[in-house]
């Protein structure tokens, strides 16, 4: 199969992966890279919030992907099989990070969670400054359980059908969407500052 | 990707759903791709691949067989460690006879000790006493040491005089056994030899001493006839 780079960039990604596990060249590799690293950094930080970790995250999500490359099927979508690498893997940080936190002897984790509720952390006139509203959401985002908050990023950020979303979570739809409202409702009442009607 | 329409659920939750979408996209950073593919060319994958210990039974088992094994042993062998415990310097001496500077051993003289009720009593009775008797009473003290003897009841003697013993006149005699010269020589042991030891009655002692007049008397008459035959 002789593809030149521009004729790789206008396949598909299942084709791109097709590609990749036929001829074993970097090429396909990179531009799928290129094509998810965006969107995973995107999510993970919105489930881990923490940068750093979150870069580290998604390049063991591309080298799992390199390494089990022949694990992919063609029936399953490359969104949602790269989407599920992801998200295992930002569990386990989060475990990890749950299991450091328990042993830790000065456990700070009271002072790393913003006091979301409290009026007079931000000023209303500032709430409506985007840049801390967004800041604000970020953190009540990751005061939600970890098993409702990968749902809505995957619905409401990341923007995945209910199919999707139960295919990467390897859930049934219904208990998806009850999840979704769940998780939607927990990240309002956290919000209630912001949205109060 | 790229759902907008709300339905029913999502409607009351509109305008934070909104707010969900428009949160600032996070990039990766400029040398994410860069550090990626190094990591790939120099296999620095970083991902432990350790590989899963198979069970094995030996291994597992080993720890809880030994210590059965150590337990199983204990118990066989503390008997015998209970014996050797023994402080040999706590235990009675062996008594070496003074004539003959023979050791008797240890065993046969508990085993004769058991056989004798009459030493036991000896012993128990007549050893307490001995201990609380006053060291300046020498010769009481001594003699009564020598009842303690009485642990050796079997007479060593070679030969017995069976006349003198039956008569009750071989004093002198069974004073030379070796079993009254350890125990001083004053008095027999409670067992001598292999006989049932009784007081000889003076009737019963009659009678054998008329048997051998008669034997005796029939020997001179047998002697007496030969000589007149020749």
């Amino acid at each position: 199969m002789a593809l030149n780079n521009r004729n790789l960039i206008e396949l598909t990604d299942e084709e791109l992966i097709k590609v990749f596990q036929q001829t074993n060249s970097l090429e396909p590799y990179e531009i799928l890279v290129k094509r998810y690293k965006d969107p995973l950094m995107n999510f993970v930080f919105r489930f881990v919030g923490d940068r750093d970790a979150c870069t580290d995250i998604v390049q063991d999500t591309m080298i799992k992907f390199y390494l089990n490359k022949d694990s992919y099927r063609e029936f399953a979508k490359f969104s949602t099989w790269i989407y599920t690498i992801a998200g295992n893997l930002a569990k386990n940080e989060l475990k990890r990070r749950r299991r450091r936190n328990i042993f830790s002897i000065d456990n700070s984790d009271d002072e790393k969670s913003p006091q979301i509720e409290d009026k007079t952390f931000f000023a209303p006139d500032r709430v409506a400054d985007s840049e801390i509203k967004n800041e604000i959401i970020q953190k009540a985002l990751l005061k939600v359980k970890p098993v409702y908050r990968e749902v809505v990023i995957l619905r409401d950020i990341q923007e995945f059908s209910y199919e999707e979303i139960a295919e990467i979570t390897n859930l049934s739809i219904g208990t998806v969407k009850s999840r979704i409202n769940r998780g939607r409702t927990r990240l309002q009442k956290l919000l209630k500052n912001i949205y109060k009607e | 990707m790229g759902i907008n329409s709300y339905n029913d659920d999502e409607i009351k939750f509109a305008r934070m759903i909104n707010d969900l979408k428009e949160l600032p996209k996070v990039d990766a950073p400029d040398n994410f791709e860069y550090n990626l593919l190094t990591k790939i060319q120099n296999k620095n994958f970083g991902v432990e691949k350790t590989a899963r210990v198979k069970f094995n039974f030996i291994k597992f088992f080993a720890p809880s067989a030994a210590v059965v094994a150590v337990i199983i042993l204990f118990f066989l062998f503390l008997p015998t460690a209970n014996r050797q415990n023994d402080n040999p310097l706590m235990s009675d001496p062996a008594v070496i006879s003074r004539n003959q500077g023979v050791s008797v051993p240890q065993e046969s003289l508990q085993s004769n000790m058991r056989e004798s009720e009459a030493a036991k009593q000896f012993s128990s009775a007549e050893n307490k006493k001995f201990a609380q008797a006053p060291s300046s009473d020498n010769k009481t003290a001594r003699s009564e040491s020598i009842n303690q003897n009485k642990k050796y009841p079997i007479s060593r003697s070679p030969s017995v005089a069976l006349d003198d013993y039956i008569s009750g006149d071989s004093q002198k005699r069974a004073d030379l056994k070796r079993a009254n010269v350890v125990s001083s020589g004053n008095e027999e042991s409670e067992f001598d030899g292999f006989f049932i030891r009784e007081q000889a009655d003076k009737q019963t002692v009659e009678k054998y001493r008329q048997m051998m007049d008669s034997l005796k008397k029939a020997k001179a008459k047998q002697d007496s006839l030969k000589k007149a035959n020749k």
